[in-house]
């Protein structure tokens, strides 16, 4: 077997190892997919809008072009039915797609003529474009983004619910390198000049494939970033305007091959995506694992240190003991000798230290002198912080704010956030719309320690109530 | 302060039998004054014995100290060839009594034998007062000599042994009644030097507890002819306790120690533990002074309670 070959094996093997370990996501290749490619879903309402090489039912149609197909999606989202998007299809590459909330508007990308005689078809530049839905389902009345350049690709929109803001990858000049990814904002009627989102999610590799989700949270795949190899998808936090470092997606989302175009649910439970693990890219399904979540046994954090020492505390600078012998009987059923007595409790609990002095001077048994009561208890390991920072004064944040809690080396760990309504979020800092907490909710957090040598996973919670 | 200290010393007292001497808590047999002819090396250093009596300003009906054994012969005493012996009772109160400076002395010397004398008795080998009681008395408590650092009237008892070479073992009581041991509530009794004898037992262990008021930072005690039968250990409710020296045949020893912040204003627990030498008749002497030379009192009672040493649990 050749060396390349060997080393994907032992990477699939390594992936395959991980994903075995309880991952919190399961994922599925749907059964949309072409033999050519299929690519960057979107999902709206029950449509899953996706781009796909296959062979288009048009005669006019040049085949290995890329179009836009869209596709019916049931309520345990499996996908079905995929048709042509109506009035959008032409001669050039067409996708990914986006909706505004109401559905009514779509961005989309395309290769487009720029009208430079000396450009050939194929270095024609990619743009994007905004259709608007007729009655009758069909997409017309297209007109350009106005910051398109063909000097440079733009493309890959994400668009925000009201259609005032959009994400979207560019090539242009002044970025960290290869594609980046710039935001730009509808101000009186006009796009604002687009801002480079900097490197809290750019990097010197590709930045490409932005969705912007409900919650808030900016999806987006880079191979630039530390990941799993090649593409994959990645996601930012952004609360008071401010992007938080971007996080990978848990495997098996994620895979040594390419990963990218993302879109999900309201509550992050189901999604899809494009990956190309099997050789070419084809559309997946995930689904975060909330049951086994729920039903996975959730311990309290562990104490930082469940040793103690008691000792006599009038005993600092006593140093005569010759004749009196120490004594510690703890509820446990443990007896220590000696001036101090080191223990390391098993369990949580409220434990009884009786201390017994023997006279070896006079002679006399054992006698109880004093009483204490400890209490074992797991400190407040971690808390939940509701960061009543808004955004664009509809959200706020959760953030895990860790005490006492600390991994190791070998440790990873990941905070996932159970919402009222099945919304599940995770990352350390997580943004919420207003609408999806009322005063007593309850917010329970879960903190997913895994050992990286034996992969063993363990869950620590924490709750607390919005107020 | 005064106030303070007349509370402490009555409501501290109540529950111990404390005018009897030595009392319970002490475990002594016996004291013991030898007569002026005997050796030094059998245990008393001077022939004398001086205990202090405090009768609470409550208390308004006449008092009555009691001598068991008051003979020099018999049962309890101790012969050296014949009982030949004899010593003197005496009993003191009223100005002086406790205030001049010879009286809170441990050397029969100068004017030791302050304030008023009330009553006295010597005894020799009679069989009659062979242990038995002998009460002195009444005594109205008026004629003690007020004092509120010893939050009463006070009375003075001085035991001298006069003639012959023996030693004369004997107890006291303060009584409300004449023919009975019936405390006086509130009552104390108290000795600026011990005289006395110890357990035969090795298994007993004895107490004496001497006061330590706020002034004090460190003492020094010094015993007499303890024939190294076994240990001294100081123990307070902040010490655990500490061994002090004792002496040998004959000889006195001393040693100091420094007193803690949470001693003062308490009285100390010195106990006193036999060794397995088996000796029999051992009669020992003991005195503390402060760092300024002054004599602390040694309780029957002790101020404060008896002091035992407060474990408290911690963990680090």
């Amino acid at each position: 077997m050749k060396e390349w070959a060997k080393i994907i094996l032992l990477v699939l093997a390594f992936f395959e190892l991980n994903s075995n370990a309880q991952s919190i996501y399961s994922v599925e290749v749907t059964n949309i997919n072409s033999t050519p490619s299929d690519f960057s879903p979107f999902l709206w309402n029950n449509e899953l809008y996706f781009c796909s090489r296959r062979k288009a039912p048009v005669k006019s149609k040049k085949e290995s072009l890329t179009d836009g197909y869209v596709a019916k999606v049931d309520g345990d989202y499996l996908v079905s039915d995929a048709q042509l998007i109506p009035g959008l299809f032409s001669n050039f590459h067409e996708g990914p797609f986006c909706l505004t909330e109401d559905g009514q508007t779509m961005y989309f990308s395309k290769n487009y003529d720029p009208k430079i005689k000396s450009l050939k078809l194929k270095e024609f530049p990619v743009g994007i474009f905004i259709a608007k839905r007729h009655a009758d389902g069909s997409w017309g009345e297209i007109v350009e983004f106005p910051h398109n350049n063909p000097t440079y690709a733009v493309a890959h929109p994400s668009i925000n619910n009201d259609g005032t803001v959009i994400y979207f990858s560019s090539t242009m000049p002044g970025g960290f390198g290869g594609s980046d990814i710039y935001v730009s904002k509808l101000v009186n009627g006009e796009w604002t000049k687009p801002e480079n989102l900097g490197n809290a999610v750019n990097s010197a590799g590709q930045e490409v494939f932005p969705v912007l989700h409900k919650s808030g949270r900016l999806y987006f795949s880079s191979n630039g970033h530390a990941g799993f190899g090649g593409l994959d998808v990645f996601f930012c936090e952004i609360i008071n305007g401010i992007i938080l470092p971007a996080k990978t997606m848990d495997a098996p989302v994620n895979s040594p091959a390419d990963d990218f175009g993302f879109t999900a649910n309201d509550d992050l439970t189901v999604g899809f995506y494009t990956s190309a693990r099997n050789g070419k890219d084809e559309i997946f399904r995930f689904r975060l694992k909330t049951d086994m979540l729920k039903n996975m046994e959730c311990l309290n954090f562990p104490p930082s240190d469940s040793c103690v020492t008691f000792y006599d505390t009038n005993s600092e600078g006593n140093i005569d003991n010759r004749f009196l012998k120490s004594e510690w009987r703890i509820s446990d059923g443990t007896i220590i000798h000696g001036l101090e007595a080191k223990h390391c409790f098993k369990k949580y609990g409220t434990y009884n230290i009786d201390l017994y002095v023997t006279d070896i001077l006079i002679g006399n048994l054992p006698e109880l002198q004093t009483s204490a009561t400890y209490v074992y208890n797991p400190p407040s390991a971690a808390e939940i912080q509701i960061l009543r920072e808004s955004i664009d004064a509809m959200a706020f944040g959760l953030k895990f704010s860790p005490v006492t809690f600390s991994i190791s080396s070998s440790e990873t760990y990941e905070v996932i956030w159970f919402l009222p309504n099945n919304r599940i979020l995770n990352g350390s800092v997580v943004s919420i719309p207003s609408g999806w907490l009322v005063k007593g909710d309850t917010i329970r957090m879960i903190v997913k320690v895994r050992d990286l040598e034996s992969q063993r996973e363990s869950l620590y919670c924490v709750q607390t109530t919005f107020e | 302060m005064k106030l303070r200290l007349l509370v402490i010393l009555s409501c501290l007292t109540n529950n111990l039998l404390a005018q009897e001497v030595p009392s319970r808590e002490e475990n002594i047999p016996f004291l013991v004054t030898f007569s002026a002819q005997a050796d030094k090396s059998w245990g008393d250093d001077d022939y004398t014995q001086v205990f202090f009596f405090v009768v609470p300003p409550t208390h308004k009906t006449p008092v009555y100290f009691r001598v068991f054994d008051p003979d020099v012969g018999g049962e309890h005493d101790e012969m050296k060839g014949n009982f030949n012996s004899s010593t003197k009772f005496s009993v003191y109160g009223g100005k002086g009594c406790i205030t001049d400076k010879d009286a809170r002395g441990v050397n029969p010397t100068g004017n030791y034998k302050s304030g008023n004398l009330l009553a006295s008795k010597t005894f020799s080998n009679d069989k009659e007062w062979d242990n038995q009681w002998y009460t002195f008395g009444p005594f109205d408590p008026a004629n003690g000599e007020m004092q509120d650092k010893y939050g009463g009237y006070v009375f003075k008892i001085i035991v001298n042994g006069l003639t012959g070479d023996d030693g004369n073992l004997y107890r006291f009581f303060m009584s409300t009644e004449k023919d009975n041991n019936k405390p006086v509530e509130g009552g104390n009794a108290f000795t600026f030097e011990y005289s006395f004898r110890l357990h035969d037992d090795s298994k007993q262990i004895s107490h004496i507890y001497p006061y330590v008021d706020s002034q004090v930072e460190s003492i020094k005690q010094s015993n007499f002819d303890w024939d190294s039968d076994g240990m001294l250990r100081v123990i307070s409710k902040v010490r655990k306790g500490d061994l002090m020296v004792i002496s040998g045949d004959n000889k006195w020893a001393s040693s100091t120690l420094n007193i803690k912040e949470e001693e003062r204003n308490s009285s100390l627990d010195i106990q006193i533990i036999k060794s397995d030498k088996n000796i029999l008749k051992n009669n020992v002497v003991m005195y503390i002074t402060n760092q300024y030379g002054e004599y602390l009192p040694f309780y029957s009672a002790p101020i404060g309670g008896i002091p035992k040493y407060k474990y408290t649990i911690g963990f680090k």
